[in-house]
């Protein structure tokens, strides 16, 4: 189980790591769509995995590489979600 | 002309790194090919779900394809098993402008998720660039269908537009999106295509575009 105090990139690290079986563990900045860890079919497992463990919704706009290039990517795209919401509230 | 002519015919090959890519003749219909177009899984996402076809749906697309001045349809085929796995359509919608839209279909079930997709868009992308003198690719995808939004912004594709509503998914009004890429954007994901020659024949007939006339 998930210790309740990870951060986000460790738990996004164990995540890909555990599903996606990197030849090495991957790190905050890791290439992961270059290398092909993950592609146009993985995407939505992690897809539904981000939106369900961070409670965000990823817009059709961020569907894209850049946005998951890397833990670190996915780190900040995380982050600008939670902050939409929080300026929504 | 047709477009096939264009290409060298039947013995247009392109290579990738996973597969290649040739045009399809009647031999290559068949049963395999038939349970592709019939699967509800296979087609969730796209405008054949709710449809069923015969073998004779199959060689009238075909020859229809081959016989076209605008329209490119190839098989593809793995590298190391030389399995048919899915088609690739290219369909230039503008010769003056030299757009072509771009449609795929991986039929065989364990090859998501490999990659395949994406090398197969990809040289088929650089052999309109390069041997055709296309100018621009559009593809397009139902909102919910996120393995195929990825996939074209893979390819250096922009999201141009949503087209709300545009389209039924289980039984809701779902969005249309609209991607397209311009040969920069695309040889920016891809570099180190740009310069490289992966079809034979060589002597393909580029299409006269106003392409050389824009900056």
């Amino acid at each position: 189980m998930t210790p309740f105090n990870m951060g986000t990139g460790e738990i996004l690290m164990e995540f890909v790591n555990d599903n996606y079986n990197p030849a090495t563990p991957v790190t905050i900045d890791t290439e992961l769509v270059r290398t092909e860890i993950i592609d146009s079919y993985s995407i939505l497992e992690l897809i539904s995995f981000i939106e369900t463990r961070f409670n965000v919704l990823i817009p059709d706009e961020e569907v894209r590489p850049d946005s998951f290039r890397t833990i670190d990517a996915m780190c900040a795209l995380v982050d600008s979600l939670r902050n939409e919401d929080d300026d929504a509230a | 002309m047709t477009l096939l002519e264009r290409c060298g015919g039947a013995a247009l090959r392109i290579n990738g790194t996973k597969i290649w890519l040739r045009p399809l003749g009647r031999s290559d219909i068949g049963t395999r090919y038939l349970d592709w177009l019939n699967n509800p899984e296979i087609n969730e996402y796209t405008s054949r779900r709710d449809r069923s076809f015969v073998e004779s749906d199959l060689i009238d697309y075909l020859d229809h394809a081959n016989a076209s001045s605008d329209r490119l349809l190839l098989g593809i085929f793995t590298q190391d098993s030389d399995t048919h796995v899915g088609n690739i359509l290219m369909h230039v919608i503008d010769v003056a402008a030299g757009v072509a839209d771009l449609s795929n279909l991986i039929g065989e079930r364990e090859y998501w998720g490999r990659g395949i997709i994406v090398d197969a868009d990809s040289q088929a992308i650089h052999f309109g660039f390069q041997a055709l003198g296309l100018g621009k690719f559009v593809m397009g995808n139902i909102a919910p269908h996120r393995a195929s939004t990825f996939k074209s912004t893979s390819l250096g594709a922009k999201l141009e537009a949503t087209l709300r509503g545009q389209a039924v998914f289980r039984g809701e009004r779902v969005d249309v999106l609209r991607f397209g890429v311009f040969a920069d954007e695309f040889y920016g994901e891809f570099p180190d295509l740009r310069h490289r020659v992966t079809w034979e024949p060589t002597n393909v007939q580029p299409f006269n575009t106003m392409e050389d006339d824009i900056d």
